[in-house]
């Protein structure tokens, strides 16, 4: 706590009319209108013109060889713009906050879920949930279409879709006490609504945890390395545990330090336990990882809290938080060249080897975290307004969070696209995408490395027509050698430490390979290179995990509720076994689906991709139509195009895209046509033993995914046509405005704390001077720094 | 008023421009430990104590070892994509 003086401050009376008192004439917020001097609008017009040359130099300039930092560049300006306009602009239109009321964690104060949280560690906080694998991947595998259409979509889409998201429903939310989004949408849309509300974001998240499972089991397959640095981190996390149990309670920061430590042995260790004779115990294959991750599931989430899943959050916040540092400080030190063009041909064809579908719509549902995502409502209401301490802080942590995410999503994409276009695309084909396009130099004996190569100059990449090679320059013995071709790709996974590098698709190898590229310039040189792509291949799966921890553990009481409807037992959170059952009914709906993904004979990733960006965004698509009906309901129908402007265009992106998966006719893109294509080859014979049971699979794969694809689709449009009778309804009986929003009654606030994002300005700090002394010293005990 | 002002030997400002600069990065490094304790919740347990002892005067506050034992056993997980 500072220590204050027992003097009031004195202000002047400029200062006296800017400060907000209540009925105790105690300060409780701070509208300085602070005027357009010289100084700040040479500022602002400093950051526009260095936003605009970044955005010459990325969308206009466009020359062969774009430097990455202009990503950076173009996108830390257009934040800041569209921070210091557009949200506010939104704030005083349609949030309208007000610092004499009292915000739920002023008001109940409990100490525990409601606890008034400093805003820059509530940001922390807020950013360690919302962000993960997501942000990381979506954007490698974007890529395959060229940097500009995902650069465009991430700026873009998180100052116009995301970051509007965020920051609205956590506004709503915390007006209504911190409110579910299941139980707001009960709340605007009656029974119906607020169950189809809950089922879908329910299928959807066994989805989601599906492809990250996915994701990460790709990066450990037939990696000895990666699957013993990763299998550390639960014994650590264990001992971390254990010791915060029964050691040293409450000593966090010590023994996360202990962790991070360990966790930085298990990855250089991993190295010679992978070259030891215990290496090959380690090399599992993708359906032994399958089994491992799916018991690992149902243990994380039956074991108490303390055991596994907290320790682990420690490990993952210092993560996240460490990766973003070391990233941007690579991509400014190393400043990498893009190696992919601008639009690639598949960015207007279907024939892309990393996922079918042309730019519109599959980018917006490719790229979700990063841009917009539907998870993020599930933080955004429930948890984060829960410990907001004044309405006015609602920007800088929903909207300013949500651009923290958007910023790694840049830089996973610079790290994508700086890599050679060979080694993205072997790295990112399937085994059978390789086959297919190698055609005839197709060779069975031949190693993958040269099938890869051998299919290269086949994939029509550049529409300039310049063929792709694989070439990677690198050190041997002191001397820099460029390899091309299979040697190439050979070169990268023995730089890297890994047996093989081809068709390691999931986006993770391949964002570990491009900070690997990037870090080793700057820290370490290529002996450290095997190191970087480990720790990033770490933090990835420990992201992963995490959030298959979480989620599975929170689906778990989902469903205990649902069918505590029916069977009032299974409410019950200390009842052991129906929290076994219902546990097993989550890992099995999320585990069922990974292990048809690992055992696709068209690769996983690449048809079940497209199903996880639809399903986060048909959330964003839930979560934005609640938005909508509220901002209706309160009577800012004039500014209701705020919400509609990106679900409208979520609506269209992920409306499309099903349809398109649902009925296209292009065997690449449409789940049934290729089921229909399939049985048909089945049913004309002559198909081998392997050949007929990769076309069963195929049938049962794309006949699941069909379906899921049709079910997605119905759900969230009957949710949005019970939003439009609401909104109809509500317009057309004039049953519009204060009265007939569903916000709580407000109670007046007795609390002060500043707003701006890192240091309070002068008469802010005098404020907070003044609560010190005047304010309520439940309040004060509570968050202070 | 006086006539004469001797110049500082540079060696004085110096010293006093690197004190100023480890009083800086002390300063910094202390925000970010205060800002990674609050992040991971490892003050959580000094908050609950100045709580208490506005709320509750005339009792003790739990030792920390069973405050954090009976935190433990409720906290919820959070997590994402």
């Amino acid at each position: 706590m500072t220590t204050t003086s027992e003097r009031l401050p004195e202000y002047s009376d400029e200062e006296e009319r800017s400060v907000v008192r209540n009925s105790l004439g105690h300060p409780v917020g701070v509208t300085e209108h602070r005027r357009w001097t010289p100084v700040r609008i040479a500022v602002w017009i400093a950051i526009s013109l260095v936003g605009a040359l970044g955005w010459t130099m990325l969308a206009i300039v466009r020359g062969e060889r774009v430097n990455t930092v202009w990503f950076v560049v173009a996108a830390v300006a257009t934040y800041a713009i569209a921070y210091r306009f557009y949200a506010l602009y939104i704030q005083r239109r349609i949030m309208r906050p007000d610092d004499r009321r009292a915000t739920p964690a002023e008001r109940v104060n409990n100490g525990r879920d409601f606890d008034p949280t400093d805003r820059r560690v509530l940001y922390g906080h807020h950013f360690a949930a919302i962000a993960g694998a997501g942000p990381l991947v979506g954007p490698i595998l974007a890529a395959q279409m060229g940097y500009l259409p995902g650069t465009l979509w991430i700026i873009f889409g998180v100052v116009v879709a995301g970051g509007v998201q965020d920051m609205l429903v956590l506004f709503y939310s915390m007006r209504r006490g911190g409110r579910s989004l299941g139980q707001m949408a009960r709340d605007e849309m009656g029974r119906f609504g607020g169950t189809v509300a809950i089922v879908v974001v329910f299928v959807m998240l066994m989805i989601v945890l599906a492809v990250l499972a996915l994701v990460c089991v790709n990066a450990l397959a037939e990696s000895p390395w990666g699957v013993f640095s990763v299998g550390m981190t639960i014994p650590i996390a264990l001992l971390m545990g254990l010791y915060l149990r029964f050691v040293r309670p409450g000593k966090v920061m010590e023994i996360s330090i202990i962790g991070f430590v360990a966790l930085i042995a298990a990855i250089v260790g991993g190295r010679y336990v992978a070259e030891s004779s215990w290496g090959e115990f380690l090399h599992l294959t993708p359906t032994t990882l399958v089994v491992c991750m799916v018991i690992y599931g149902f243990f994380a989430a039956v074991l108490p809290v303390w055991l596994l899943l907290t320790p682990r959050d420690y490990l993952s916040t210092f993560m996240k938080v460490g990766t973003i540092v070391i990233l941007a400080i690579g991509i400014l030190v190393a400043r990498p060249i893009a190696q992919m063009p601008d639009f690639t041909e598949f960015a207007f064809n279907t024939a892309g080897p990393v996922f079918a579908g042309a730019l519109f719509p599959f980018l917006f549902i490719t790229i979700a975290c990063g841009a917009l995502s539907g998870m993020h409502a599930m933080v955004s209401s429930g948890t984060t307004p829960k410990m907001v301490q004044k309405e006015s802080q609602v920007r800088m942590i929903g909207y300013g969070g949500m651009l923290m995410e958007s910023f790694v999503a840049i830089m996973a994409l610079a790290a994508a696209v700086s890599l050679n276009q060979g080694v993205y695309f072997s790295m990112n084909m399937s085994a059978a995408s390789i086959q297919s396009t190698a055609g005839e130099s197709y060779s069975a004996d031949a190693s993958p490395e040269e099938n890869a190569a051998a299919a290269l100059p086949n994939l029509e990449v550049n529409r300039d027509g310049e063929e792709v090679e694989a070439v990677w320059e690198t050190e041997r013995d002191g001397e820099t050698v460029t390899f091309t071709g299979a040697e190439a790709l050979e070169a990268v996974a023995e730089d890297v430490g890994e047996p093989s590098i081809v068709s390691r698709t999931g986006g993770a190898p391949t964002l570990a390979v491009g900070m690997a590229n990037i870090l080793h310039q700057v820290f370490g040189g290529t002996g450290m290179m095997s190191f970087w792509y480990h720790f990033a291949i770490m933090f990835e799966a420990l992201f992963i995990l995490s959030a298959v921890d979480a989620v599975t553990r929170v689906a778990r009481f989902q469903l205990g509720d649902a069918i505590g409807n029916l069977v009032p037992k299974f409410r019950d959170p200390s009842w052991r076994v129906g929290g076994w059952l219902t546990t097993a009914v989550v890992v099995a709906s999320w585990g069922s689906l990974l292990l048809m993904g690992v055992t696709d004979p068209n690769g996983g990733i690449r048809m079940l991709f497209p199903l996880f960006g639809i399903a986060n965004q048909l959330i964003a698509a839930c979560a934005l139509t609640i938005v909508t009906v509220m901002v209706v309901k309160k009577g800012y129908l004039k500014w209701v195009w705020i919400p509609l402007v990106p679900l409208v265009w979520d609506t269209a992106t992920t409306f499309t895209a099903s349809f398109q998966k649902i009925f296209s006719s292009d065997v690449a893109l449409g789940y049934w046509a290729l089921h229909h294509a399939t049985k048909e080859k089945i049913a004309a014979g002559g198909l081998d033993a392997t050949a007929l049971a990769n076309a069963n699979a195929t049938v049962r794969n794309t006949a699941i995914q069909g379906t899921l694809s049709i079910l997605f689709i119905v759900l969230v449009a009957s949710l949005m046509v019970t939003a439009i009778m609401v909104v109809v309804k509500a317009v057309r009986t004039g049953r519009t405005g204060e009265e007939f929003s569903s916000e709580d009654e407000p109670v007046e606030s007795n609390f002060y704390a500043p707003e701006t994002l890192l240091v309070a300005t002068p008469l802010e700090k005098k404020v907070e001077a003044e609560y010190a002394i005047v304010g309520d010293p439940k309040l004060l005990a509570g968050g202070h720094h | 008023m006086t006539q004469r002002s001797e110049p500082r030997p540079w060696t004085a400002t110096a010293t006093a421009a690197a004190a100023a600069a480890v009083a800086a990065a002390v300063r910094g490094g202390r925000s970010l430990r205060w800002w990674f304790r609050g992040v991971l919740g490892a003050s959580a347990y000094e908050r609950y104590v100045a709580r208490h002892r506005v709320e509750h005067p005339d009792h003790d506050p739990l030792p920390e070892r069973e405050w954090w034992r009976s935190r433990q056993d409720e906290a919820t997980p959070k997590g994402c994509c």
